[in-house]
C-alpha cells in the first residue's frame, strides 16, 4: 500500500515537473497565465513555470508570416468586375497583445486586407487599378498598418498577386493595344512620306533655283558678248566707212563682187546639179561684173566713171557672216 | 508490485535511468533528463543503503525535484548565448537606425519609412523629409528623436 502510495507520488513528481518545464522553440514565444490571468511572456529556451499556479496562454508565432487574401471579384469605379487576390506580409512584435488585443488574429488581418482591398480598388477605375498596383499596395499597407498596430503586429508589406479583368475586356484590351500601334505605324509612315516629300520638292527648288542662276549668269554673258561684238561691229563698220571715205568706194564694190562669184561658185559645187535655184537677177550679176571691170581699169589707170551703178547694199555684216540669232529675244 | 522486490531494485533504477536518458535523446523537451538523473542517483544509493521500496521511491521523487531545482539554477547562471539574441525582434534591430519621416510627426505620432516599408512611430513632432534616429519600440510603434 505504502509502495503504492510512493509509485503514485513519483508519477506525480514526474508529471508535475514535466507541466512545468517549459522550453520555447526559437521563433515562438508563450504567454503565461497565473490562474487565468496573463503575467509574463515566456522567451525561447528552457522556462520553468511551476504548474497549478501558472499554465501556457497562447504560444505566439513570432516569425513574419504570410496570410493570403482569398480570390473575389471587386467592382471598380468604372463598372467593371475584376478578380483579385493577394497576400499580406506580417509580423507579430508583441506577444501578449497579439495573443489578447484580438481574438482570431488570421482572420482579422484577412478580413480587415480584404473589406479595404475592396474599398481601394473600388475608388479606382479599370485601368488605373492594373497600372497602380504599387499604389494599392501602398494605401492597403497604411490602411491596414494603423488598424493592426494595437494588435502589437507590424504589417510589413501587402502585395496584390493576380489582378484578372473578365475575358471579354482583356480581349477589347487587346485589341485596343494593337489599334494604337496601328495607328502609331501609320502616322509614322504618313510622317515619313511627308518628309521624304518635302525633302523632294526642296531638292527640285533647289534645282531649278540653281538652273535658274545659270540662265541669269548666260543671259549676263550672251548680253555682255553682244554688247562686245555691237561694239566690235561698229568699230570694223567705222573702220570699213572710214578706209572707204578714206580710199576709193570700188573697193567696197571689190569685196562684194568677190563674195558674190563665190556664193555663184557653192551653186556650181551643189550635188543638186539638176536644177540651180537662181534668186539674182542677171543685170545685177552683170553689173557686179561691170564694178570688177571698172575695177580693172581704174586699176590699170584710166579715168572713167563707174559702168553701173552698184549692187545696193544686202542687209547682212560687213564680212558677209549671217546675224546669228543668239540672244535676239 | 512485488516483481520489483524479487530483483535487485538498484538495477531496475539504473536501467530506468537509461531507458529516461534515451527518451531524452528521442522526444522533445528538456525534462526527462533531471529524471533519468535522479532516477540513476536513487539507484545508486539503493545499491550503497539498504532501504525499501517505498522509501527509494520517495527518495526518488525528491530527488527529481532536487535535480530539477539545480538544474534550473544551472541554467540561470549559465544562460545559453545565442549567437543572434535578436532573432525575431524586429524592432531592436532597428534601434539606432536613421531613417526619414514619411508622414510628419504631429501631437508626437507620425510614420517614418525603414527600408522598403513605412512604420509607425512617436517622438518629437517634425515635418515631412527630417532625419530621425530610432531609440526604442513599443509593439510596432517606433520611439524616434531627432537625428
Amino acid at each position: 500500500m505504502m509502495t503504492t502510495f510512493a509509485l503514485g507520488l513519483s508519477l506525480l513528481v514526474i508529471i508535475y515537473l514535466a507541466a512545468s518545464i517549459k522550453v520555447v522553440r526559437q521563433g515562438y514565444q508563450y504567454t503565461i497565465e497565473r490562474f487565468g490571468r496573463f503575467t509574463e511572456v515566456a522567451k525561447p529556451g528552457l522556462n520553468f513555470y511551476p504548474a497549478f499556479f501558472y499554465a501556457v496562454g497562447r504560444k505566439i508565432n513570432m516569425m513574419e508570416q504570410v496570410v493570403d487574401i482569398p480570390g473575389q471579384e471587386i467592382i471598380t469605379k468604372d463598372n467593371a468586375m475584376v478578380s483579385v487576390d493577394g497576400v499580406v506580409f506580417f509580423q507579430v512584435l508583441d506577444a501578449a497583445k497579439a495573443a489578447y488585443e484580438v481574438s482570431e488574429l488570421y482572420v482579422a488581418i484577412m478580413q480587415l486586407a480584404t473589406t479595404n482591398l475592396r474599398t481601394v480598388m473600388g475608388s479606382m477605375d479599370l485601368d488605373e487599378t492594373l497600372s497602380k498596383r504599387d499604389e494599392i499596395n501602398a494605401r492597403l499597407l497604411s490602411v491596414v498598418d494603423h488598424a493592426t498596430n494595437a494588435w502589437g503586429i507590424k504589417i510589413t508589406r501587402v502585395e496584390l498577386k493576380d489582378i484578372r479583368p473578365p475575358a471579354d475586356i482583356v480581349n477589347a484590351m487587346g485589341r485596343q493595344m494593337k489599334a494604337e500601334r496601328e495607328k502609331r505605324a501609320n502616322i509614322l509612315d504618313a510622317e515619313g512620306m511627308r518628309a521624304s516629300e518635302i525633302l523632294r520638292a526642296e531638292g527640285e527648288k533647289q534645282g531649278q533655283i540653281l538652273q535658274a542662276e545659270g540662265r541669269r549668269e548666260a543671259a549676263f554673258r550672251d548680253a555682255e558678248a553682244r554688247e562686245r561684238e555691237a561694239e566690235a561691229e561698229a568699230k570694223a563698220t567705222q573702220m570699213v566707212s572710214e578706209a572707204i571715205s578714206s580710199g576709193n568706194p570700188q573697193a567696197l564694190n571689190y569685196f562684194i563682187a568677190q563674195k558674190y562669184v563665190e556664193a555663184v561658185s557653192q551653186f556650181a559645187t551643189s550635188p543638186n546639179a539638176k536644177t540651180i535655184l537662181f534668186p539674182v537677177e542677171a543685170t545685177q550679176l552683170i553689173g557686179t561684173l561691170g564694178g570688177i571691170g571698172a575695177l580693172a581699169k581704174e586699176a590699170l589707170g584710166s579715168d572713167g566713171a563707174p559702168v553701173s551703178t552698184p549692187p545696193p547694199p544686202p542687209r547682212r555684216g560687213p564680212f558677209g557672216q549671217a546675224q546669228s540669232g543668239q540672244g535676239q529675244a | 508490485m512485488t516483481w520489483v522486490e524479487t530483483l535487485d531494485t538498484h538495477w531496475w533504477w539504473l536501467i530506468f535511468a537509461v531507458m529516461l536518458g534515451i527518451g531524452e535523446i528521442i522526444l522533445p523537451g528538456i525534462f526527462l533528463i533531471w529524471i533519468a538523473a535522479a532516477a540513476a542517483a536513487t539507484g545508486l544509493l539503493s545499491f550503497l543503503l539498504p532501504i525499501g521500496t517505498a522509501v527509494q521511491m520517495v527518495i526518488f521523487a525528491l530527488l527529481c525535484l532536487l535535480a530539477t531545482w539545480a538544474g534550473r539554477r544551472w541554467y540561470a547562471d549559465n544562460p545559453v548565448a545565442s549567437s543572434d539574441p535578436l532573432l525575431n525582434d524586429r524592432t531592436a534591430r532597428l534601434i539606432g537606425e536613421i531613417v526619414t519621416v514619411v508622414e510628419p510627426i504631429e501631437n508626437g505620432r507620425g510614420r517614418v519609412r525603414v527600408d522598403d516599408g513605412v512604420w509607425s512611430c512617436r517622438g518629437g513632432d517634425a515635418p515631412v523629409g527630417a532625419r530621425v534616429r530610432i531609440v526604442g519600440a513599443d509593439a510596432s510603434v517606433l520611439m524616434v528623436e531627432p537625428a
